[in-house]
């Protein structure tokens, strides 16, 4: 998974769960990017009576680094609260949800948002926090839509979520809801010792071939969605249009926080106290969940990007990488090879600069999305490179500069495109002399989506009602 | 990692103040007595002392958390709101370890 109860304790702590982070230039206001922060792992759309929301004592922040330092420089924070209008039935609603403000709705959330701009910290660990830097409150009791329950319930939802669409000052637009899981794989088969397409004859345990089954399929997600003007998020309010500008280049990540104290009373009550702790993290896909070992995941959650500096090694000899040839007898041959030789030798600079440091300048022609050389682990987006007429869900590695590991759109494939960077094929990029796999390039675990992306924002598709929707 | 504690941070009289809150602090800490086995495990507290600083709040109708995290040198975590202060008082902490143990020799069912 992405990043989906990919660690011991935040598997336990749903609500606080980061999932995914999708960020790109918007392709219908290029002046805009658009990042959506995804929470809550696999949804049951069936949930009720307490169906799925966000968490009242959960702070979500969208974090931006825009000089390079891996630090935050603007934070993007998301508070949420819960209301029961009528605490005498059992029901989430009494009848038909039709409008945000009707009275059948009986479990309703709002949020605020609010900007802090961290500016100069000084001292190296106060950017995460809220009371350091200029806040400004962007919007308030902003209504997120209910869950999609049925037809009963939610008769025209797509309606009621659009209306749930908020726009705030400085032109900037914001949701805050439910929405179909967007994220595909085929968790089953991945977790099942490695499983990949089209290679599961030839695995040392073989199999027949299968068509890929979406793991997620038919789950939802809740979503915050973000679209915000570029100029806003450049670090001298410029509009980025040299894509070999540093400037052009912001790092991304998402959290979850919690209050480092919670008392639980003998009413059924709890109540939070102390400042607020990180407890999950998330910018590129399937670090934590792939790449750090299950003993660090936990630290790993808690830690500010800038500190990934000893997670290196895990990038420059991922396990995974280690395991293909192990795996798969005789199909990665080059891949086996050079895991033969001593690892200090064989550093997979690709995946350090792909994943921990963006591409430099010179790497790819006409492309950097380059943030310095401090590893971190943050979703970079190079906001000159406009939106791609014709989109590539293979991003980058498909010639598609405008796709991940350019941030990362809704569409991309980024389980197959990492499959095929861990298994070789961006080496030659700084080790001219490796020749990659054949495997390496068709590699992949055969999902798709179940259903289409929305055109328009916040991009993932409405999501699946608890009345009828299924997983195969 | 253990972070100084600002000056204006320590000289606060919250634990020196009302009954009210050293009751608050007590029930607390008996009530989570499985903290004081983590001393010395809390990470940050240089950062959140000082955001305590930034702004006054009543603790009047917010709940109050307190745990010793470094018995040895006499210190204690306050919790209040989204803000923490670290105090060194060995005394307290010396009462309050006391009372953690008579908690430990208490036999529920």
């Amino acid at each position: 998974m992405s990043s989906h109860r990919e660690a011991p304790e935040i598997s336990k702590d749903p609500v606080a769960d980061n999932t995914d982070v999708y960020a790109f230039v918007d392709p219908n206001d290029s002046t805009k990017v658009t990042i959506l922060a995804n929470y809550i792992p696999f949804e049951e759309p069936a949930g009720g009576p307490n169906f799925f929301q966000f968490g009242d004592d959960v702070l979500y922040e969208i974090k931006i680094d825009n000089n390079g330092d891996a630090r935050a420089d603007i934070i993007y924070q998301f508070r949420f609260k819960t209301r029961n209008t009528n605490p005498e039935t059992f029901l989430y609603n009494t009848g038909p949800i039709t409008s945000l403000t009707g009275s059948s709705w009986n479990l309703r959330q709002t949020y605020s948002v609010t900007r802090v701009l961290a500016g100069d910290q000084g001292d190296d660990d106060h950017d995460d926090d809220e009371n350091h830097g200029r806040r400004a409150v962007l919007g308030s009791d902003l209504l997120s839509p209910p869950v999609r329950i049925g037809p009963r319930s939610t008769p025209t939802y797509p309606a009621l979520a659009d209306a749930a669409i908020h726009s705030l000052p400085g032109g900037m637009k914001v949701f805050a809801g439910q929405r179909d899981e967007g994220f595909f794989v085929d968790v089953g088969s991945i977790f099942d010792l490695g499983t990949l397409r089209p290679f599961q004859h030839l695995h040392l345990i073989p199999t027949a071939a299968a068509l890929g089954k979406d793991g997620t399929k038919g789950f939802n997600v809740h979503t915050i969605a973000l679209q915000v003007p570029k100029t806003d998020l450049t670090r001298d309010g410029s509009m980025p249009t040299n894509v070999m500008d540093a400037k052009s280049v912001v790092g991304i990540w998402a959290t979850a926080s919690r209050q480092r104290g919670r008392m639980h009373g003998d009413d059924g009550r709890s109540s939070s106290a102390g400042p607020w702790v990180q407890v999950s993290r998330l910018a590129n896909p399937l670090i934590n969940e792939v790449i750090i070992p299950i003993g660090r995941k936990d630290g790993w959650n808690a830690r500010a990007p800038r500190r990934d500096a000893d997670f290196l090694r895990y990038y420059s000899d991922p396990e995974l990488q280690n395991l293909l040839p192990v795996l798969y007898p005789g199909v990665f041959p080059n891949l086996k090879a050079l895991v033969a030789m001593p690892p200090a030798t064989r550093p997979r600079d690709d995946i350090v600069a792909i994943l921990g440091t963006g591409i430099p300048n010179g790497v790819i022609p006409g492309f950097q999305n380059f943030t310095g050389s401090r590893i971190s682990d943050m979703l970079r987006l190079n906001m000159a490179i406009a939106p791609a007429a014709a989109p590539n869900q293979f991003g980058l590695i498909g010639g598609d500069v405008a796709g991940f590991p350019n941030g990362r759109r809704v569409a991309d494939n980024v389980v197959a495109i990492e499959l095929r960077v861990v298994a070789g094929v961006t080496l030659p990029l700084v080790r001219p002399s490796y020749t990659p796999d054949a495997a390496a390039a068709v590699l992949t675990d055969g999902t798709q989506n179940e259903q289409p992306y929305l055109s328009a924002f916040p991009y993932l598709a409405h999501p699946h009602e608890g009345y009828e929707h299924e997983h195969d | 990692m253990t972070r100084k504690v600002p000056a204006r941070a320590r000289s606060s009289t919250m634990l020196d103040g009302t009954k009210h809150s050293r009751r608050t602090i007590l029930r607390a800490v008996a009530a989570s007595a499985a903290a004081m086995g983590v001393l010395g495990s809390v990470r940050g507290l240089g950062s959140s002392a000082a955001a305590a600083d930034s702004s006054p709040i009543s603790t009047s109708s917010l709940p109050v958390i307190a745990y010793v995290s470094d018995a040895r040198k006499g210190e204690l975590v306050v919790m209040v709101g989204t803000h923490e202060i670290v105090r060194r008082d060995a005394g307290l902490v010396a009462r309050l370890v006391a009372i953690a143990k008579e908690a430990g020799d208490v036999v529920t069912s």
